[in-house]
């Protein structure tokens, strides 16, 4: 069974202009989407609250640093994440009576479960690999 | 929106994605890491902001319309894997062209929500 690792080395191979990046296209994003349901209305704003905002950018890095393959796993990795993205508004809806930031950390928390379950049905079974 | 909440929003939502990119970036496999990649960082920084300024209703409109985008991001994903695999293309194309992709599925998502009366 594979178990996922704290890897705290992976953030020596950033630099500080990929943490920039990362920062001013989160940030504009962010704002792009308040523009946009100001613009268009919560229908199509709030589809925008989905948007894949951080993935570009760490694509781009993780192939520069680690390699195609890893991308892709990468990618792999946020498609799983992408249904915890759904079950997060799912929550939301449903617990409307709460309090707005209890609604928002519980949907928080809803996200970071199903995301953790998916990804141990999916690729927690492989073995991990083994050291040359 | 005003200057103030425009600068807010950039510097909340600049915050947040960032948080989220050094988690991915901390976990080994990368497959674990990616789940970072989809958090709901766009989300956490907006919807506080949308809650009081135009109230629940409109959070609840946004929150199912976000469920077009979450299906339409993971088209976007699953875009990205595809055009990854090309050895002679490079992953910033990947990624970016994948964006037509999560658009084009997003309309069509919030499409069929309209139609069957859930939006």
């Amino acid at each position: 069974m594979r178990r996922p690792l704290l890897c705290p080395r992976g953030l020596k191979s950033a630099t500080v202009k990929d943490y920039v990046v990362r920062f001013l296209f989160g940030g504009s994003v962010t704002v792009l989407t308040g523009f946009v349901a100001h613009r268009f209305g919560a229908t199509v704003g709030g589809a925008f609250l989905a948007f894949p905002a951080i993935l570009p950018a760490s694509l781009t890095f993780i192939q520069k640093h680690d390699g195609r393959a890893a991308a892709i796993d990468d990618a792999k990795g946020a498609m799983l994440a992408t249904f915890g993205l759904a079950a997060f508004a799912a929550t939301v809806l449903t617990v409307r009576a709460l309090p707005c930031a209890l609604a928002l950390g519980l949907a928080c928390v809803v996200w970071l479960v199903v995301s953790l379950a998916l990804w141990g049905i999916v690729f927690g079974r492989e073995r991990p690999p083994t050291a040359p | 929106m005003t200057l103030t909440e425009i600068i807010f929003r950039f510097l909340v939502g600049g915050a947040l994605v960032s948080l989220f990119a050094v988690i991915g970036q901390v976990f080994k496999p990368r497959t674990f890491g990616g789940l970072f990649g989809a958090a709901p960082s766009v989300a956490l920084a907006t919807l506080g902001f949308t809650h009081d300024k135009h109230g629940t209703e409109y959070v609840l409109t946004e929150c199912r319309s976000m469920i077009a985008g979450a299906l339409a991001f993971t088209v976007y994903g699953a875009a990205c894997v595809v055009l990854s695999k090309r050895e002679n293309f490079p992953e910033w194309l990947a990624a970016g062209a994948s964006w037509l992709a999560w658009g084009t599925a997003a309309a069509a998502s919030i499409g069929v929500m309209r139609l069957t009366g859930i939006l």
